[in-house]
């Protein structure tokens, strides 16, 4: 399996407002492979988010190298280093605030088509709402996102990172904003996704349940470092570390 | 399952409506429920089922203005407060039930230390008490330091913030504690830190506690009973060994799978089709009926009476999947959920 991301010795420190520094990445090395599901595990404050806004792109990281499919992101001119990003999409937990509430779903799209230098017609538009489950897609170009269901707002986001026919999808906590009822519709839409389209995901997750049934490998990340990493099933079953025991015990199980 | 004492909350059929630009929503359509002393109770929903508005009803903590109750009856220790204003509600010392909220933050005064805030719960629901001392003991009975009296709630993590939340709540020694998604915000292992305190009040103080939230999980193990509501209407009911062993309403085994988040043997996740109901409409029948798969005819038309399935004699259902007995009587002292 060809490395599609490498995060390599990357650390960031930021600076708090009251003038402490934080160093919320530290020293961490990870890998996604051409296809491959990983889930970043781990609870707030670990740094987990920092290292998906590194893998974007969207920080420059103080150490260490980020290479897309083997190229330093960071070596990289403009014009690459945007053709680059755009193999990385991200999809973030509240798709209201990605979405502009003042542009309608087909202005939405046309622009993310645009970047790509694809936007040829309605009917690539309307292909793209269909293929994430808004069906018939002309019934959507017209509306405005507050129009849309939650679900469906979360669908439009998934839309929007496939106009630009990413390789990765960076998801920051996509399902923590939606009800039980509705998680596995957008679970099985990122599955079916993935089998279509050979994606890989990088799943930015608190959620050790959506973890285990959906990755390959996870990474558990406390205090800005990787604490653990493995096959889904080996960690999550039968986890070495003494933070990821403690992790996975504190999660309240059905107890019948 | 009769009992002498009256349960410490009981409502009877209340229909919530909000008013909005929209239009009336419904919140609240006909819904019942009972606590009763020391019991640990589940309230099961989504968002927009009508959980937080059922807690905040109890508490007269929905907007005055906005919000009116239609039908229905709610009373604490059976007392009638189904029209206590908030200023009543304010003005009741030492009254019985307390809240504790999602976002802690929105309720401790930021201005203020959380030593005077604890006091002033004080001085306001049992006054004649030393108070000094007293904020002491609240404070070691959510376990939190006495030197985090003078703190101020922006000082605290997430999860000492909930636990000065508590100690204010208790602070008016409630025999019900209302607790509205109070891990929602908290990562797993503080939640389940204050997943055990809760638990240890509760043994401590003899309080029964009404624990509102989505996540299975947490009623499974933390609540002896629990009431699955859906577009304001309580679908179904039972001690949790009987709901989890053997849930009866669609809606609730289609929520238990989708909990789970396993994979079928084509690898796909469970789902529940659909999307929520929009609360305007004023469907006659069953609000889930839109997205059952097991609906019929007669599910569209009306809403099914209250079923008790499995032989324990303390599960109910409402679905017509599980006719309604002839025999009105047996069916009657499990209404109301006791």
């Amino acid at each position: 399996m060809a490395t599609l991301l490498a995060l390599q010795g990357v650390t960031h420190t930021f600076r708090r407002s009251g003038g402490a520094l934080v160093t919320a990445v530290r020293d961490v090395s990870l890998e996604v492979g051409e296809s491959e599901t990983v889930a970043l595990v781990g609870e707030s404050g670990s740094g987990k988010s920092t290292l998906g806004r590194i893998a974007l792109g969207l920080i420059r990281p103080d150490a260490g190298r980020v290479l897309i499919a083997g190229k330093n992101l960071h070596d990289m001119a403009n014009r690459e280093l945007r053709r680059e990003r755009i193999a990385f999409q991200p999809i973030f937990q509240d798709a209201t605030a990605s979405l502009n509430p003042r542009r309608t779903v087909r202005d939405l799209l046309r622009q993310a088509l645009r970047q790509r230098g694809a936007d040829r017609n309605e009917h690539m538009r309307i292909e793209l709402l269909e293929s994430v489950g808004l069906r018939p897609g002309s019934l959507y170009l017209e509306r405005y996102p507050h129009e849309l269901s939650g679900g469906q707002r979360q669908r439009l986001a998934i839309a929007r990172a496939l106009a630009m026919k990413p390789r990765l999808i960076i998801a920051d906590e996509p399902l923590s904003g939606a009800d039980v009822s509705m998680r596995g519709q957008v679970l099985n839409l990122l599955l079916d996704i993935k089998k279509e389209r050979g994606l890989a995901y990088l799943m930015i997750t608190h959620d050790i349940s959506i973890a285990r049934a959906f990755a390959d490998r996870v990474a558990v990340m406390k205090e800005g470092q990787i604490v653990e990493e493995g096959p889904a099933g080996v960690v999550l079953s039968k986890p070495r570390e003494d933070y990821t025991k403690r992790l996975l015990a504190a999660v309240p199980q059905l107890a019948y | 399952m009769s009992r002498e004492a009256p349960p410490i909350l009981r409502l009877q059929d209340v229909s919530l409506t909000f008013r909005t630009r929209a239009g009336a929503v419904r919140a609240l359509n006909g819904a019942s429920l009972a606590v009763h002393e020391g019991e640990a109770i589940g309230l099961v929903g989504e968002s927009g089922s009508g959980k937080s508005t059922l807690a905040r009803a109890v508490l007269g903590l929905n907007p005055e203005r906005s919000s009116r109750i239609e039908a229905g009856r709610i009373l604490i220790a059976g007392r009638d407060v189904t029209r206590l204003s908030q200023a009543e509600w304010e003005g009741a010392r030492g009254h019985p039930v307390a809240m504790v909220f999602q976002d802690p933050l929105s309720f401790l005064n930021p201005i203020m230390r959380i030593g005077r805030q604890i006091a002033e719960s004080i001085e306001r629901h049992a006054p004649d008490r030393r108070v000094e001392e007293r904020v002491g003991e609240l404070l070691a009975l959510v376990k939190l330091p006495p030197s985090l009296a003078r703190a101020y709630p922006h000082e605290l993590s997430g999860g000492m913030r909930q636990r000065a939340l508590l100690a204010v709540a208790l602070a008016c020694e409630p025999r019900l504690l209302i607790a509205d998604e109070p891990t929602t915000a908290l990562d797993v292992t503080t939640q389940a830190e204050i997943l055990a305190l809760l638990r240890d009040l509760r043994e401590q103080l003899g309080m029964a506690m009404l624990l509102i939230t989505h996540d299975l999980g947490i009623v499974s193990s933390a609540c002896e009973r629990l009431y699955v509501i859906y577009a304001g209407r309580v679908l179904e009911w039972g001690r949790s060994q009987d709901v989890f062993g053997a849930p009866a309403h669609p809606y609730t085994v289609g929520l238990f799978q989708a909990a789970r988040a396993d994979r079928d043997a084509q690898g796909r996740f469970a789902t529940i089709g659909g999307e929520p109901p929009d609360l305007g409409e004023t469907a006659k029948g069953c609000p889930f009926a839109p997205r059952c798969p097991s609906a019929m005819a007669e599910c569209i038309q009306s809403m099914p009476g209250v079923t008790v399935v499995g032989e324990a004699g303390s599960h109910a259902v409402r679905c017509w999947l599980y006719p309604p007995a002839q025999d009105a009587a047996a069916t009657a002292g499990h209404v109301f959920g006791s």
